[in-house]
C-alpha cells in the first residue's frame, strides 16, 4: 500500500501539489470525472497497481477451479482407503513371489510385512481385544504406507515437494499415468529378478540397487519421497538382518532394501495421487 | 541432485534445439531420410526375425537363401554311407564342394482322386497325390504344372496345403498353440505381470490419443507421428543392436520387455513439445514474425531438457546395466537395445518429430489464414480487404505462409506434398520389400518345418535307394513341401491379382526399373521439396509483385504530377523530407501502409501537419475544369493533383464517396475529402490536423469499417490487470474518457486476485436474428409457426441455414406470432466472429427457401430484422433467452482484502448490493440493469478491442450478486448477452487487433472455432465484475459522502498547501475509522 500522504494530495487540492500541474484546484475540481467523487483518492493514484500475481496464480492453479484462499490440503476418502488397502494385499503377494535363481527364496522378502502384521495385531488388535486377520493386516499396512507420504508432504514447503517425475494433472505432479509408470517399473524389475538367470544373488541385488536410484530420478525426483523410501528401506533391511529367524545374508539384505525402497516409492506416488487427485480443498 | 541433472540437461538441450530447428526448416528432407533409414532398418530387422524359406526362387532369390530354408543331408565315406543332416552355416564348404541335389516334395491337394497329376521331369518317387522330384538345380518352373494334364486339370501352386482360410486357420492355430505352450510353461504370476504391462501399454496409447486430441488439437496425425517416431526408434535400435553390434535380442524377450519400455519412456515429452509449440502459435504476438522452425526451436528449448533428462537417465541406467551384466547375454543385449532406444528417441524427436510438427504448424498457418479470409468475407467484408487482413493477420507464418494463403491451392500443395511423400515411401517399401518374394501374401507366415523344427526328414525311398546314387559324396537339400491345387474360378481372380502384383514386383525388381523407382522416389521427394519451396518462392514473388504494383501506380501518379507541375517532359524534382521518422508507434498501421503513407505525402502540396510539409512545385499553369473532367472521364483521376481533384469534387463533378476507388490510394482519398469538405462545409477545421488522419491503415477501413472517411478519433486506452481469470493472468485494455474508471477497475482486479482470481462459466453461445414475415391470414401464420416449431421444420431450416456458411450452425428457432405477423428468432453459432452479417445471410437464404421450396409461397418477408433479435435495443428477450455469449463470472474476496484493499466491509457491501442493484433496479423497472455500472466497463473494453459499441445496450445486461461466505465476499456477475467477436468488424483495425493480441484472442481460434470469442466474453465479464466490486465498495464505504465533505471543508477552510499532509489523512485503518465508514456508507445509501 502506498503512503496515504501521496494518495491524499489531489483531494486536498493545493495548486502546488495538484496532480494536474499548474491547473488551479477549482478548475481541477470542475474537470474531474464524475466517478472521482465516489472513489477514495487512493484508487486514482494507486502507486502499486501492478501487484505480484504469483501468489494469486498459485492459489488459483492449485485450487484448480478458481478462487480458493486456503492452504492446499489433501482429501482422504473411501476410495483412497480401499485402493490403498487392496494395494497393500497385492504388495504382499508381490513380496511373497519375489525370488531369484540363487539365494533369494520366496517368503524372505515378505517376512517384514508379516512382522508388521503381527505388530499391528499386537498394537491395535490387543488394545481392542480382537485378533486382526492377516489379510486385514496387509491392507492396513497398505493404507499406512500410502498415507505416510501425503502426511509428510503436508509439513513440508511446496518447493521441496514438487518433483519432476509426474506428468502433471495433480497438484503434486503425480498423475495416474505417473503412478502406472512406477507400478510398471516395479513389475518389470520383479519379472527380471525372477526370470533372468543371474550369476549370483549379489549381482541381481546390486543391479537393482543401482537401478532404484535412477528410477527415483526418472519417476519422481522429490527429496521427501527419496528420504522416506530410503529410510524405511534401510530400517526394514536392518531390522530383518538383526531380527530372529533364519540368518539373512548381505544379498538378501540388499534385496530387502531394494524391494522396500521401490515399494515405498510406489506407495508414495499412489498415496499422493489418490490424496490430491481432486485438487485442493477448503 | 535433481537440480544438477536439470542444469546439465538444460545446457545440453541447445544443440538438440538447433537440430530441431534445422529439421523443421527442411521438414520433407528430414522425414524422407528418417523414413528411408527406418524402412531399411525395418526390413532388415524383420528379415532377421522371420528369415523364412521362399517358395519360389526368382531372379531375386539367391541359392544361399534357398539353402537356408532347406534341410540338407550329405553322405560320403566318412559317414559310412549314412545320411547326416547338416546346416548350411556350419557346412557350407561341403555343400559347395559335393554333388548337390534338390528334392522337392510336391503335394497335390485334391478331393477327387481321379484327377490326373502332371508329369514332371525328375520325378523319383510318387505316392498317392505326392510326388518327389529330384533336381540338380534349385529351380522348379511353374509352367510344368500350369499346363493342362491329360484330363484337362490345371494345377496351381498355393502357399500351404489349403486355401486362404485354411492358411489363416493354420496360422492362428500355430499362434494359439505357441501361445498356449508358453502359457502352460509359464508361471501364472509372470503371466499376470505381462498382462498388466500390456494393459498399461494400451492405456498409454489410448491416453496419448486422448491427450493429443485434447491438448494438442490433433485427432490423428500428430499421434500417428508420435507413434511412428517411437517405432522408428525401435527399429533403428533393433537394427543397430542386431546387425551392427551383433547383440541379438530374441523375439520373445522383445515381446515381453517392450511394454515395460513403452510405458516408462512414454510419449509425454513429445506431447509437451507439441502443446508448447501449438500454444506459442496461438498466443504469440501478431506483430512479431515467427516462423514454424523458430517455434519448434523455442518449444524444444523449453521442453527438450525434460526429454533429454529422461532419456539420459534411461540411457545411463541401461548402459550401466549392460556393462554390469555382461556375463548375462540376454540381459546385456536387451539393455543395449534399451540404451539405443533412448538415444534414438532424443535424436528422432529432434529431427523427425520436429519436422512433422513444423509441417503441422505450417498447415495450421495456411488453414488459419484461409479461415480468416472466409470468415471476413462471410462477415461482409469486401474480398480485397479480407485478403489484406488475412495476409497481415498471420501471426507467425512468415511471408511465405502469408502469401501461400492467398489461394486455396496453398493448402492443396501442402497436403499433396505430404500425401505424395507417404505414397511414394510406402510404394517403395511395398515394391522392394513385400513383392520381392513371389508369394507375397504370406512371406513370413510360411511356417515350414525347416524354420520351426529340426528340419525335414529324409524320405525313406532315398535312404532305400542308396544304390541308385553313386557312392560319391553327395548332398541332398530337401525343400519344404509345396502344395498344389486344382485351378478354380476364384483362383483365376486371385491369380489375376497376384499375377499383376507379381508382374509389378518383377518390373520393380528389374535392374533398370528398380533404379528408376528409386530415382522416381528421389524425384518425388524433390518435387515435394520443390512444391514447398515453390510455394514459398511464389509467395515471396507475389508479395513483391503486390508491392511493386502499388509502387508502380504511385510512381506513375508521382510522375504525372511532376510532369504536370513542370509542364515539360522532364519531371521536376520533388523534395520530400523524411516525414514520419519520428512518428510515434501508436496509431501506426502495417509497414505497407507506412510506405503508402510516405508515397501519398509526396502527392500532397500543402498541409498543416508538421511532418507533411512538402515542397512540390506548383504547376505553372492551372488546368481548366473541362480538362480535368476529360482526364477524369478517361479514368486517370489518380494522375491529377490533389487540388485538381478537390476542385472536381467541390464543383460537384465528383462524388465524395468514390474517391478511394478512383484514386486507388485510401490515404490520399482521405486527405482530398478533408480538403474538399473544408471548402464545401466551410469548416476550416478539417484543413488542420486537429482531427488526425495520418499514419493509419485505411485499406483495412475501406469496405469494412467506415465510409467517407476523414480521419480517425484517438481515444485514450488504459489497462487493468493482471487479472487472474480461470487460472490465466490477463491484462485488459479499456478505452475510455471517463476518469477513475480504469483506476477503479484496477482496484477491483487487485481484490479479485487476492482472493485467488475469478472463475467463469459460459452457459450459452449463439447470436440471434429475428426476421418478421407476414402471411395472408392468421391461419397460415399459425401453421407456419407450428411447422417451424416442429422437429421436421427445424431440421429443414437448419439444413438450409447451415449450407450458407462453414461457421454458422443453426442451434434453435424460436417463434412468436402477432396477428398475421410471424417473428422467427434464429440462434446460431458464428465461430469467432460476432456474426451478425453471417447470420443475416443465412436467414435470408432460409426465408427464400421457405418461400420457394418449403411450401410457404404466400409468405411475405416484411423485414430480415424484425426487432425480435433484438439487436442494439433494450429487450427482455435478450435478458431472458440470452444473445451472443451468456457468461457468469464469480470471485471470492477474503474479508481481510475487502477491508484492506477495498476499504469496505463485507456485510455493508452485501447490503448495498441488495438495496441498490436488486431492489433499486426493480423499483426502477429495469430489465437487465441489476448492476452498478456494467456498461461503463463493458463499453470501455468494447472500444479498446474493436467491438461494436452500439451493442453495449444488450451486452451490458448484468445482474450483480453478492453474499457473505464464511466472512468472505462471494461476488458474481451474470451477463446473458455479451456480443463479441475476435474477427471482423473493428477487430480488423491494427490498434484494436493489437489489443486483442494483448489478450491472446486475436482472430479465429486455430483448433476450436469460437473459443477466442468465448474467452473474450469471459474477460469482459470479469472486467465488469472488477468494476462492480470497486464501485460498490466505494459506495459502501461512504467515500461519496466523505469526499463531498472533504471538498466542502477544503473550500471553506484554508488552502490545502497550508494543511500538513499528516493532518489530512482521512483513512486510518483502525476499527473506529472502519465503523465510521460503515456509518457513512449507510448514510450514503439512505440519502
Amino acid at each position: 500500500m502506498g503512503s496515504h500522504r501521496e494518495r491524499k494530495q489531489p483531494q486536498q487540492g493545493g495548486p502546488s501539489r495538484d496532480p494536474l500541474g499548474s491547473v488551479s484546484s477549482s478548475l481541477a475540481n470542475l474537470t474531474r470525472p464524475e466517478l472521482y467523487s465516489i472513489y477514495d483518492s487512493g484508487v486514482v493514484l494507486e502507486s502499486e497497481g501492478i501487484q505480484d500475481v504469483n501468489e494469486a496464480k498459485y492459489r488459483s492453479a492449485t485450487a484448480g477451479v478458481g478462487p480458493q484462499t486456503l492452504r492446499p490440503r489433501g482429501k482422504i476418502d473411501a476410495t483412497t482407503l480401499v485402493v490403498l488397502a487392496l494395494s497393500g494385499i497385492v504388495y504382499h503377494e508381490l513380496a511373497r513371489m519375489m525370488h531369484d535363481n540363487h539365494k533369494l527364496h520366496e517368503d524372505i522378502i515378505s517376512r517384514p510385512l508379516l512382522v508388521g502384521v503381527h505388530f499391528l495385531d499386537w498394537a491395535v488388535g490387543g488394545s481392542l481385544g480382537i485378533s486382526i486377520p492377516t489379510w486385514v493386516g496387509y491392507a492396513l499396512e497398505g493404507v499406512l504406507f500410502g498415507l505416510s507420504v501425503p502426511v509428510l508432504d503436508r509439513y513440508l514447503p511446496e518447493s521441496r515437494i514438487t518433483g519432476t517425475g509426474g506428468s502433471g494433472t495433480s497438484p503434486r505432479g503425480d498423475s495416474l499415468f505417473s503412478v502406472l509408470r512406477t507400478v510398471n517399473s516395479m513389475l518389470g524389475i520383479t519379472f527380471g529378478i525372477r526370470k533372468i538367470k543371474w550369476a549370483s544373488s549379489m549381482q541381481a541385488s546390486v543391479a537393482w540397487l543401482s537401478l532404484n536410484f535412477m528410477l527415483w530420478l526418472l519417476l519422481d525426483s522429490t527429496v521427501p519421497l527419496l528420504l522416506h523410501s530410503a529410510t524405511l528401506g534401510c530400517l526394514v533391511s536392518a531390522l530383518s538382518s538383526q531380527g530372529a529367524g533364519p540368518a539373512v545374508h548381505l544379498p538378501e539384505v540388499l534385496y530387502l532394501f531394494d524391494f522396500y525402497f521401490l515399494g515405498f516409492l510406489v506407495f508414495g506416488k499412489l498415496g499422493r495421487y489418490l490424496t490430491y487427485r481432486h485438487g485442493y480443498t477448503h | 541432485m535433481t537440480s544438477i541433472v536439470k542444469d546439465i540437461s538444460n545446457g545440453m538441450v541447445r544443440p538438440f534445439a538447433k537440430l530441431s530447428k534445422t529439421s523443421a526448416k527442411n521438414p520433407i528432407h528430414t522425414i524422407l531420410f528418417v523414413l528411408l533409414f527406418a524402412t531399411f532398418a525395418y526390413v532388415s530387422v524383420i528379415q532377421h526375425y522371420f528369415n523364412v524359406f521362399q517358395l519360389e526362387f526368382g531372379a531375386g532369390s539367391s541359392t544361399a537363401d534357398l539353402l537356408k530354408g532347406c534341410t540338407n543331408y550329405y553322405r560320403d565315406a566318412s559317414t559310412r554311407n549314412n545320411w547326416v543332416q547338416v546346416t548350411h552355416d556350419d557346412d557350407s564348404e561341403k555343400l559347395s564342394q559335393y554333388a548337390h541335389y534338390y528334392l522337392f516334395d510336391l503335394n497335390f491337394v485334391t478331393k477327387n482322386s481321379s484327377c490326373s497329376l502332371p508329369n514332371i521331369n525328375g520325378t523319383v518317387f510318387e505316392s498317392g497325390s505326392t510326388k518327389y522330384v529330384l533336381r540338380d538345380s534349385p529351380y522348379l518352373s511353374d509352367s510344368e504344372f500350369t499346363r493342362a494334364t491329360a484330363d484337362g486339370t490345371k494345377w496351381r501352386l498355393v502357399s500351404t496345403g489349403g486355401d486362404f482360410f485354411k492358411t489363416m486357420l493354420k496360422l492362428f492355430k500355430e499362434l494359439y498353440y505357441a501361445t498356449f505352450n508358453h502359457i502352460n510353461q509359464s508361471d501364472p504370476f509372470d503371466l499376470m505381470i505381462i498382462v498388466v504391462a500390456y494393459s498399461t501399454m494400451i492405456y498409454t496409447f489410448v491416453s496419448l490419443f486422448n491427450d493429443m486430441r485434447r491438448k494438442g488439437g490433433s485427432k490423428f496425425w500428430l499421434t500417428f507421428a508420435t507413434i511412428a517416431n517411437s517405432a522408428c526408434s525401435l527399429f533403428l535400435a533393433l537394427y543397430i543392436s542386431q546387425c551392427i553390434l551383433k547383440a541379438y535380442v530374441p523375439i520373445l524377450s522383445l515381446l515381453i520387455g517392450l511394454p515395460f519400455i513403452v510405458v516408462i519412456i512414454g510419449f509425454r515429452n513429445q506431447l509437451k513439445l507439441t502443446v508448447n509449440a501449438l500454444k506459442r502459435t496461438e498466443v504469440s504476438d501478431m506483430s512479431r514474425m515467427i516462423t514454424p522452425e523458430q517455434v519448434v526451436h523455442d518449444a524444444m528449448l523449453q521442453e527438450g531438457s525434460r526429454l533429454l533428462q529422461d532419456d539420459s537417465l534411461f540411457l545411463f541406467a541401461f548402459a550401466g546395466c549392460s556393462i554390469y551384466a555382461k556375463n548375462l547375454p540376454a540381459l546385456r543385449n536387451f539393455a543395449i537395445l534399451c540404451s539405443l532406444i533412448a538415444v534414438l528417441d532424443v535424436l528422432l524427436t529432434s529431427t523427425f518429430y520436429s519436422a512433422v510438427l513444423s509441417l503441422k504448424l505450417e498447415i495450421n498457418t495456411i488453414y488459419r489464414s484461409t479461415i480468416i479470409k472466409q470468415t471476413l468475407e462471410e462477415d461482409g467484408v469486401v474480398p480485397t480487404t479480407a485478403e489484406i487482413i488475412s495476409l497481415t493477420k498471420e501471426n507467425f507464418g512468415s511471408e511465405n505462409a502469408k502469401l501461400l494463403a492467398q489461394n486455396q491451392t496453398g493448402i492443396l500443395i501442402a497436403k499433396l506434398s505430404i500425401i505424395l511423400l507417404i505414397f511414394f515411401i510406402n510404394f517403395y517399401n511395398f515394391g522392394i520389400n513385400w513383392l520381392s518374394s513371389s508369394n507375397s501374401l504370406f512371406p513370413f507366415y510360411n511356417w515350414s518345418s525347416a524354420t520351426l523344427g529340426n528340419g525335414l526328414d529324409l524320405p525313406e525311398f532315398i535312404k532305400a535307394a542308396q544304390t541308385s546314387l553313386s557312392n560319391e559324396p553327395v548332398v541332398i537339400s530337401i525343400a519344404p513341401v509345396r502344395y498344389y491345387q486344382q485351378t478354380r474360378v476364384l483362383h483365376h481372380i486371385t491369380d489375376g491379382l497376384s499375377e499383376s502384383l507379381h508382374y509389378l514386383s518383377r518390373v520393380i525388381r528389374d535392374r533398370f526399373v528398380s533404379k528408376m523407382v528409386f530415382t522416381l522416389l528421389l524425384i518425388s521427394a524433390s518435387i515435394n521439396i520443390y512444391l514447398l519451396n515453390a510455394a514459398r518462392i511464389h509467395t515471396h514473388y507475389t508479395w513483391g509483385q503486390l508491392v511493386k504494383k502499388k509502387n508502380a501506380i504511385l510512381e506513375a501518379a508521382t510522375n504525372a504530377v511532376s510532369a504536370a507541375t513542370s509542364g515539360t517532359s522532364t519531371p521536376a524534382p520533388a523534395t520530400v523530407p523524411e516525414a514520419g521518422r519520428n512518428t510515434p508507434p501508436a496509431c501506426q498501421g502495417s509497414k505497407k501502409s507506412k510506405k503508402k503513407s510516405k508515397k501519398s505525402k509526396s502527392l500532397t502540396t500543402t498541409t498543416d501537419g508538421k511532418d507533411e510539409k512538402t515542397t512540390v512545385a506548383k504547376p505553372p499553369q492551372k488546368r481548366l475544369l473541362t480538362e480535368l473532367e476529360a482526364i477524369m472521364k478517361e479514368g486517370n483521376t489518380h494522375t491529377l493533383e490533389n487540388e485538381e481533384v478537390t476542385e472536381l469534387v467541390t464543383n460537384n463533378n465528383y462524388p465524395l464517396c468514390a474517391l478511394e476507388k478512383q484514386l486507388k490510394d485510401t490515404t490520399r482519398a482521405v486527405l482530398i475529402r478533408r480538403q474538399a469538405l473544408s471548402i464545401l462545409a466551410d469548416s476550416p477545421v478539417l484543413a488542420t490536423e486537429r482531427l488526425p488522419y495520418q499514419h493509419y491503415d485505411y485499406d483495412r477501413v475501406f469496405g469494412a469499417c467506415c465510409e467517407n472517411v476523414i480521419g480517425f478519433m484517438p481515444l485514450p486506452v488504459g489497462i487493468i490487470g493482471p487479472l487472474l481469470i480461470d487460472g490465466e493472468s490477463v491484462h485488459i485494455p479499456m478505452a475510455t474518457t471517463e476518469g477513475c474508471l480504469v483506476a477503479s477497475a484496477m482496484r477491483g482486479c487487485k481484490a479479485i486476485n487476492a482472493g485467488g482470481g475469478a472463475v467463469t462459466v459460459l452457459t450459452k453461445d449463439g447470436m440471434t436474428r429475428g426476421p418478421c414475415v407476414r402471411f395472408p391470414s392468421l391461419m397460415r401464420s399459425g401453421a407456419c409457426k407450428i411447422w417451424l416449431d416442429s422437429v421436421e421444420g427445424q431440421d429443414m431450416v437448419k439444413k438450409a441455414f447451415n449450407s450458407t456458411s462453414r461457421f454458422a450452425r443453426l442451434q434453435h428457432i424460436q417463434t412468436a406470432i402477432a396477428g398475421d405477423l410471424l417473428f422467427i428468432r434464429f440462434r446460431t453459432t458464428t465461430g469467432d466472429a460476432m456474426g451478425m452479417n453471417m447470420i443475416s445471410k443465412g436467414v435470408e437464404f432460409c426465408l427464400s427457401q421457405m418461400v420457394e421450396e418449403f411450401g410457404w409461397e404466400d409468405m411475405e418477408i416484411v423485414s430480415v430484422s424484425g426487432n425480435y433479435c433484438t439487436d442494439k435495443k433494450p429487450a427482455a428477450i435478450n435478458w431472458i433467452e440470452g444473445r451472443g455469449k451468456s457468461v457468469v463470472a464469480e470471485a471470492t474476496i477474503p474479508g481481510e482484502v475487502v477491508r484492506k484493499v477495498l476499504k469496505s466491509d463485507v456485510k455493508a457491501l452485501v447490503e448495498l448490493n441488495i438495496a441498490k442493484n436488486l431492489i433499486g433496479s426493480a423499483m426502477a423497472g429495469s430489465v437487465g440493469g441489476f448492476n452498478a455500472h456494467a456498461a461503463n466497463l463493458l463499453t470501455a473494453v468494447f472500444l479498446a478491442v474493436g467491438q461494436d459499441p452500439a451493442q453495449n445496450v444488450e451486452s451490458s445486461n448484468c445482474m450483480t450478486l453478492m453474499r457473505e461466505v464464511d466472512g468472505d465476499l462471494r461476488i458474481s456477475v451474470s451477463m446473458p448477452c455479451i456480443e463479441v467477436g475476435t474477427i471482423g468488424g473493428g477487430t480488423v483495425l491494427e490498434p484494436q487487433g493489437a489489443m486483442l493480441d494483448l489478450l491472446g484472442v486475436r482472430g479465429p481460434h486455430p483448433t476450436h472455432p469460437g473459443e477466442n470469442a468465448r474467452k473474450l466474453a469471459r474477460i469482459v465479464a470479469c472486467a465488469v465484475m472488477a468494476g462492480e466490486l470497486s464501485l460498490c465498495s466505494a459506495l459502501a464505504a461512504g467515500h461519496l459522502v466523505q469526499s463531498h465533505m472533504t471538498h466542502n471543508r477544503g473550500k471553506k477552510a484554508e488552502p490545502a498547501s497550508t494543511v500538513p499532509p499528516a493532518a489530512i489523512e482521512p483513512l486510518k485503518q483502525t476499527p473506529e475509522d472502519l465503523q465510521c465508514l460503515k456509518e457513512g456508507a449507510q448514510i450514503c445509501i439512505k440519502s
